[in-house]
């Protein structure tokens, strides 16, 4: 994430509004709705790094597969939205960050307020249920 | 010791009310109401919370002190995104904040930890979400959204001033 000196990276039109992403979300992050019957993630779930970098995602279209996030990390459960809700709907730049075990890793950069924790919340549906 | 034919407990020769009935040594005991409240210990991060439980105990206070429990026992980078350890301040505050605002029939709040360091204490029913978030610094925010798309939000120090609009919010989600 850009600090308070730094210009905010441009937004990456590489990653188009049609794109999914990816969050690797921990176990404690997610809850059992019995009404909906269904597993729930909290808007705590989407808030940037503690050591200001932005929230971390994978870019699906270009994932080699889902395990890519889930490697190491036993229990997890895997969160998927609209590349179009995060960059329209929530005002974020979404910007590319490789790593060297994950290609298509990316950021979402831009103020987390509660309105759009809660926008990416609603937008998310649970690809792989945690355990 | 066994139960015998006609109910009573028998240990060696005597019955137990007869044991009990036996002269012993003269003890002084601390003297214990059943409604006296229960004392209990919260491991915290850094260090220990002495708790006093009034009965009859709140449905809720168990499964939250349980949650609390777990939760101030992990590790940096919890999330696999470095979170920070839990802050024991957000843990004493979030019990300070829900013995202010929980009724003994308050559903019990969803509690995730934070990335800061932080909690999170929420209710949903249906389009409806209360989040109250517990910083490290011990600063309190508000959420709420209802059905008809309205947001209302507040950030403050800790404090009895807040008590009231919480609980009029919590009805307004749990209510």
């Amino acid at each position: 994430m850009a600090g308070p000196n730094e210009q905010e990276p441009d937004d990456d039109g590489s990653i188009t509004d049609e794109m999914t992403l990816w969050r690797r979300i921990s176990p404690l992050w997610w809850t059992f709705d019995a009404k909906l019957g269904t597993h729930r993630v909290t808007s705590a779930a989407f808030e940037d790094h503690p050591d200001g970098s932005s929230m971390s995602v994978t870019i699906a279209e270009e994932a080699v597969g889902v395990d890519v996030l889930l490697d190491g990390h036993e229990g997890y459960g895997v969160a998927s939205f609209p590349a179009r809700v995060a960059r329209h709907d929530c005002g974020q730049h979404l910007v590319r960050r490789p790593l060297p075990k994950n290609p298509a890793h990316a950021e979402v950069v831009g103020r987390k307020t509660d309105a759009v924790k809660k926008k990416l919340r609603l937008a998310s549906t649970v690809l792989v249920q945690p355990s | 010791m066994s139960l015998t034919a006609d109910g009573m407990l028998r240990d060696g020769s005597h019955t137990l009310a007869e044991t009990l009935l036996q002269p012993g040594p003269m003890v002084s005991r601390e003297r214990v109401l059943l409604t006296d409240p229960i004392r209990a210990t919260l491991a915290l991060p850094d260090g220990w919370l002495e708790l006093s439980i009034r009965r009859p105990e709140v449905a809720w206070i168990y499964p939250v002190l349980a949650r609390l429990q777990h939760l101030g026992s992990l590790q940096a980078n919890w999330d696999s995104h470095g979170g920070r350890r839990i802050s024991g301040d957000a843990i004493v505050t979030s019990l300070h904040v829900l013995g202010a605002v929980m009724e003994d029939q308050t559903p019990s709040p969803w509690i995730v930890p934070r990335s800061d360091g932080g909690l999170q204490l929420e209710w949903h029913e249906g389009a409806r979400d209360l989040e109250l978030l517990i910083r490290p610094d011990n600063r309190v925010a508000l959420y709420f959204s209802d059905d008809s798309g309205a947001e209302e939000q507040s950030e403050s120090a800790v404090g009895p001033s807040q008590t009231p609009m919480i609980r009029d919010f919590l009805s307004r989600v749990t209510g």
